[in-house]
């Protein structure tokens, strides 16, 4: 980040700065790519992510079958390579003769977005905040701490099981039963940082050559804990789709027949013992879904955690 | 960091492969091992030469039970569980039939008085002869308002219009009606008789600490844990009508709560259990391709429709309410998501039950005529519904759903917690409910007065019709029985035309037990009676 504090920021705009910057992230940006490539860790999360990310895209309209099309004479039905199973569903159908495969890569959707707008309004609620009661301190801080320890006190599932109990069940209400804890995260983190950054020398700099505070949190505070907010972001988008997938599972998140791959799993346990093909696909999906995005998250902290670079 | 990543990833892959290559070839292997049985007769010889010929008969229920008071719920599994504690002034044969239990004989001198002679052998399990006295406090506390510890009991509803019981001697109770009801005998089976002395002990803690006149008597366990009874040696043999009479043969009784299926039914394939109730009709072909297992099946009581609120359009107008008739197809739905384990029915009552109309034929599934009969009324573009259900009902909801959206009407499903869904159906505020009623005396008494009489408990479809209701009140009262069935069948008539229901199945209750469970039959009431059922 040394390049930041070479530009004269007082100069400038803030369009111009981050116009500036941007122009050093994109030094920056391939000195990453060019790390990221050497960590086969992150690669391999991050190619599986982006073709779950085509799926999400083109999901709907490359599936062979309307992943909501009951027909009650070909429920049950094996993968195609068992006996008694066809090529016309490839994993085989559940109990309602929906077509298991469409389902997964249409479920795809569900999770995917739920994470990314779970994670980006937590982040956006998180750091806003966090960068003011880290920066000002004083009542705001004190509230706004205290809350967050209180919503940090209860238990994750439970919390949101208890919020999904109380606004209803629904892909909206989900991401906010999500996010109305999952900022808490990023508060604790921008706040953590914000403290130790203050009260530095480039702050102490910034605030002689006459920044005002906005100045000061936007344009040298914000890049300093830019890394640290990615890596996490990264890292609680898993959790949050197996948040999702566990309160679908207990059929408080996205309703059946949506196909959404925790309320498969759930729908599958009942034919476990004749029909295994329903639960363990789904639940093979989440798996790699989860996989590959902390396989990701875990190279990001790798190639961008500060502590762990200086450590090298 | 990044070699452990790599070893969790094979690692799951490895283990949810080798998982779901186990459970794929399951069938096969089982034909393949037939010692498998063979192994669990070994170990179960073993156990019962350890207790001196003795046995344990395992029972897995699908739900955990409410209470062990038997006047304090409104539970079949509850009282499947209470019945094998307790016994009443009669019971039922597996087929249905009244026959006496605790009481000896009885009289209907008129209309509006029986009278009960009760047998003078019977014993509660503390010792104590069971009395008059005994049987008079056991209908008060559930007839008079807040006679069970201040709260009124909420089995008051099946005992209809009896006001008093009466003692006429030591061997004789007289029950006193405020009107002719004919199906007394058939309601009381839902009855059971406990001890006045005790209850006067314990109070409300008989919930926990039941102690009643049956063929076992508690052990330990809990309503959410499990049960554990013992034979009671001096039970009088009841029902000499059901054979064999006499203590039962089997020493100890244990109840598990089993709720998910999958554990029920590897249970009873791994032998730990003896009898399991609520088999899934996609369970049956596993289950009979085990050679320790039998499943056995018995007519339901549990009629299944589909509500629909006859005060909100569109449902106000009957062409809608039949056009849904004709658009759900109950047959595949009964042979696809039942497997055919069920039966379609043409009306509002049981095929199998008293004062069916002879003539009434289902609507049947006849998507033009509904698409017609829409228009007529004026609902050619269809309109939103949805339907409200429970989860254990749900993939018929989720194909009439279906089915209904084939012409035109925008149909979704909510699943409900039945306690917060049935507030709301009591209320009106609902649209389509589907759902079931249990109609085990097979009468038609308690299934439309409950269902279709005018504010009756059970009116989810809100439907009020005088004439129906005059129909209705008529045969509670009326004696002759041929009489009652022809009010009834005019009653059907008017329900047929009106369809305040989707008229949908009554299901085949299925139950399975191990090979060497003998003297055992499914109930239609669908208990579970052990007092006769031994192990060979």
């Amino acid at each position: 980040m040394s390049q930041v504090k070479s530009i004269s920021p007082e100069k400038m705009s803030l369009r111009d700065y981050y116009l500036t910057r941007l122009r050093l992230t994109g030094r920056n940006f391939r000195e990453f790519l060019s790390k990221l490539s050497r960590n086969p860790t992150a690669m391999i999360g991050l190619v599986i992510i982006l073709f779950f990310v085509f799926l999400t895209i083109a999901g709907p309209s490359i599936v062979p079958k309307d992943p909501m099309q009951i027909s009650l004479t070909e429920r049950l039905l094996p993968p195609f390579w068992m006996e008694g199973g066809s090529t016309e569903y490839i994993l085989g159908t559940d109990q309602l003769g929906m077509d298991l495969f469409s389902r997964i890569i249409v479920g795809t959707r569900i999770s995917l977005m739920i994470g990314v707008l779970t994670v980006s309004i937590s982040i956006v609620i998180g750091t806003i905040l966090g960068l003011l009661a880290g920066y000002y301190r004083g009542v705001l801080d004190n509230i706004l701490a205290r809350f967050a320890d209180l919503l940090l006190s209860f238990p994750w599932l439970i919390f949101a099981i208890f919020t999904m109990a109380v606004i209803g069940p629904g892909f909206y209400n989900l991401v906010f039963a999500l996010t109305f804890k999952g900022w808490v995260g990023f508060f604790r983190l921008v706040r953590g940082e914000v403290l130790s950054e203050k009260t530095k020398e480039y702050v102490d700099a910034a605030r002689a050559l006459g920044q005002n505070n906005f100045k000061i949190m936007a344009r040298e505070i914000m890049p300093n804990i830019l890394n640290s907010i990615i890596v996490l972001g990264t890292l609680r988008m898993g959790f949050m789709i197996i948040m999702e997938a566990s309160l679908s599972f207990l059929g408080l998140g996205i309703q059946y027949p949506e196909p959404a791959w925790g309320s498969m799993v759930n729908i599958g346990r009942d034919y476990m013992l004749s029909a295994w093909w329903i639960s363990t696909f789904s639940g093979i999906a989440i798996l790699v879904m989860v996989l590959s995005i902390n396989m990701l998250g875990e190279g990001l902290r790798d190639i961008l955690d500060p502590r762990l670079r200086r450590i090298e | 960091m990044k070699r452990s990543i790599w070893l969790l990833l094979v690692f799951s892959l490895v283990l949810v492969f080798s998982f779901s290559l186990a459970l794929g070839c399951q069938p096969a292997e089982e034909v393949e091992e037939p010692e498998d049985p063979e192994v669990d007769d070994e170990e179960e010889a073993e156990e019962e030469e350890a207790v001196d010929d003795e046995y344990t008969i395992v029972v897995g229920l699908s739900q955990t039970i409410l209470t062990l008071d038997p006047a304090n719920h409104r539970d079949r599994v509850t009282e499947t569980v209470i019945r094998n504690l307790y016994d009443g002034l009669v019971t039922r044969t597996p087929d249905g039939t009244v026959v006496p239990e605790i009481a000896e004989s009885w009289d209907n001198p008129e209309p509006t008085i029986w009278e009960f002679t009760i047998r003078d052998d019977v014993k509660f399990h503390d010792g104590s002869d069971l009395t008059v006295e005994d049987v008079k406090f056991t209908f008060d506390r559930v007839i008079q308002e807040e006679a069970m510890e201040g709260e009124t009991s909420p089995r008051k509803g099946l005992l209809g219009p009896l006001t008093d019981v009466e003692i006429i001697d030591d061997n004789t109770v007289r029950f006193i009606l405020e009107e002719p009801w004919p199906i007394l005998t058939a309601m009381l089976p839902h009855q059971q008789v406990v001890s006045q002395a005790h209850l006067e002990e314990v109070g409300s803690d008989i919930a926990t600490q039941p102690m009643g006149a049956g063929p076992f008597k508690f052990v330990e366990g809990s309503i959410d844990d499990r049960i554990v009874l013992e034979r009671f040696d001096d039970y009088y043999g009841g029902s000499p009508e059901i054979p064999p009479v006499g203590p039962a043969p089997a020493a100890r009784i244990i109840f598990e709560f089993m709720p998910e299926v999958s554990t029920r039914i590897a249970a009873i394939q791994a032998g730990d259990v003896h009898i399991v109730h609520n088999v899934p009709p996609d369970m049956v072909e596993t289950l009979e391709a085990d050679p320790g297992v039998e499943v056995k099946t018995v007519d339901g009581t549990r009629m299944h429709m589909f509500e629909m609120n006859v005060d909100r359009a569109p449902f106000d107008d009957a062409r809608v309410r039949q056009a849904i008739n004709y658009a759900i197809d109950i047959d595949t739905i009964v042979d696809t998501v039942l497997l055919g384990y069920g039966t379609t029915v043409a009306g509002p009552l049981l095929p199998h039950g008293f004062a069916l109309h002879p003539d009434l034929e289902p609507y049947g599934y006849d998507p033009d005529k509904a698409v017609e009969l829409l228009a007529d009324a004026g609902y050619e573009d269809g309109f939103e519904l949805v339907i409200d259900t429970e989860d254990v009902l749900k993939d018929v909801a989720y194909a009439a759903a279906s089915m209904l959206s084939d012409i035109g009407i925008e149909a979704s499903v909510r699943i409900w917690d039945w306690g917060v869904l049935r507030d709301q159906l009591i209320e009106g505020e609902r649209m389509m409910n589907f759902g079931n009623w249990g109609n085990s005396t097979l009468d038609p008494s308690d299934l439309l007065v409950p269902k279709l009489r005018s504010n009756d408990r059970g009116n989810y479809s809100q439907y009020a019709n005088p004439e129906l209701d005059e129909l209705l009140d008529a045969a509670e009262i009326a004696v002759d029985r041929d009489e009652r069935e022809e009010l009834y069948i005019k009653a059907q008539e008017i329900i047929y035309e009106d369809a305040p229901w989707v008229f949908g199945y009554v299901g085949l209750e299925i139950e399975a037990c191990r090979d060497d469970v003998v003297n055992w039959e499914p109930s239609t009431d669908s208990r579970i009676n052990l007092h006769r059922v031994g192990l060979e």
